[in-house]
């Protein structure tokens, strides 16, 4: 089971990582991350769309409308910025300082 | 998808209609499409592909965090359209809870009911047997008995489920999911409610039947034989009619939780009425009374009743139309 403050923490950072490629949109964010978690991690639609709109927000994403290869149906797309990946690189940082420290408290489990 | 779209209006009818809010559930409405039809296109059914879709939405509470909606223009989330006061709500375990209890509660009356209706066996069949005393004071002893028994069924379990009152009495918001279940619960209960109404009826007018049967056959000489037949028709009508309050009492539970029949939200309003009607029938009754006794015409004095009996109806529908004004304002 996943932690949900834990995860609160890094929403915005699994996006952004999506998004570093090329630009998205809604759904298809929401299926990488529940194939590239392989099912560990389901995002609710509700906190997709809040942190798409805290990432734009903080001028991380900028977001225009568009249609799928085949003139599919118009989605908001989400694009990255200068600013979004810098953001990203730092809570990359972050976790790599955070999950350092906790592993220190954490009891191997003899396999 | 129609559902899907349904769910997304209730979950955004408490947030003021501002551009933000119209973009987000634009966009939640795209997002929860996309993943609908993707789910049908992996073979998913309607249902499954709905409940995925609906399971997976999350809660309003981040959303309404993140847009940063200020809670001093539009009221806040618990206080529901009705000005005048916030609404009761019901979930699914109280709902449940209600059900059970009541179910039970029925069984108890049943018994009560039956203690009552066989009461009277013992004696009957003593009575007519001999006229020595000693059957027939053990008669009315169990008689007495078994009524009392019952008596204190009914008022210590009536105490219990008092608490249960305003359910009948006040409007309240049954929340939407235990909305859906118990009306399917009570769409599966209809049948076995018909069933069981039909046979504790039958049972009742059968038991009529060996009583009838004993008056023919048998003269007032073989009292045994016809007081031995109307206890049998007590026992039936005691087994009729705890079939009828046992499955009676829980099933208009149904109602009482939707708010539907007797229990709908415009008769809970509607206490005009009641107020009318307490000044009302007494001032008839008065009339009556009066009238009848100062000209002596009984004979005709009792026209009254039919006459005031409609005129209420009219008075009703007159209560109904200014309640429904008052509401509607």
């Amino acid at each position: 089971m996943i932690s949900s403050d834990v995860i609160r923490g890094y929403n915005d950072t699994i996006i952004l990582f999506l998004l570093m490629d090329q630009p998205s949109y809604g759904y298809q964010v929401s299926k990488m991350i529940r194939e590239l978690s392989e099912e560990k991690y389901i995002i609710k639609e509700t906190t997709l769309y809040s942190a798409f709109t805290r990432l734009e927000k903080n001028g991380y994403v900028e977001s225009f409308a568009g249609r799928g290869e085949s003139g599919g149906k118009q989605r908001t797309y989400y694009r990255i910025t200068e600013e979004g990946r810098r953001y990203y690189e730092e809570k990359c940082l972050e976790w790599q300082v955070t999950k350092e420290v906790v592993e220190r408290f954490i009891r191997k489990k003899e396999l | 998808m129609e559902i899907i779209l349904n769910y997304l209006d209730s979950m955004f009818t408490q947030l003021p209609d501002t551009e933000e809010v119209r973009k987000a559930k634009g966009e939640m409405a795209s997002m929860m499409e996309d993943k609908y039809v993707e789910l049908k296109a992996e073979g998913k059914s309607e249902n499954e592909a709905i409940g995925i879709v609906i399971s997976e939405f999350g809660n309003m509470e981040e959303l309404i965090r993140e847009l940063g909606i200020r809670e001093k223009s539009a009221p806040s989330i618990t206080i529901n359209e009705d000005k005048r006061k916030p609404s009761m709500k019901i979930n699914l375990s109280r709902g449940k809870e209600y059900l059970d209890d009541m179910r039970q509660y029925a069984r108890k009356i049943g018994i009560g009911v039956v203690l009552c209706t066989c009461s009277p066996i013992l004696l009957i069949n003593s009575g007519v047997r001999t006229d020595a005393a000693a059957p027939t004071a053990m008669g009315l002893i169990v008689l007495f008995g078994m009524v009392a028994a019952a008596v204190v069924l009914f008022i210590v379990n009536g105490v219990s489920m008092s608490k249960y009152e305003y359910l009948q009495q006040e409007v309240f918001e049954l929340e939407p999911g235990a909305k859906t279940i118990f009306g399917k619960m009570q769409e599966e209960a209809r049948s076995t409610f018909g069933r069981k109404m039909a046979i504790g009826v039958s049972l009742i007018i059968i038991g009529v039947i060996p009583a009838i049967v004993a008056g023919i056959i048998f003269d007032e000489s073989q009292a045994a034989k016809i007081g031995a037949a109307v206890s049998l028709l007590l026992l039936f009508v005691a087994a009729g009619v705890y079939i009828l309050i046992t499955a009676g009492m829980p099933y208009g539970c149904y109602d009482v939780l939707l708010q539907k029949g007797d229990y709908t939200v415009e008769r809970k309003k509607n206490k005009l009425i009641d107020k009318v009607a307490a000044i009302y029938w007494p001032l008839i009754v008065a009339i009556y009374l009066a009238y009848s006794f100062l000209t002596e015409d009984w004979g005709r004095s009792w026209i009254i009743w039919p006459v005031a009996g409609v005129l209420f109806g009219a008075i009703a529908g007159i209560c109904s139309i200014s309640s429904k004004n008052e509401n509607d304002r």
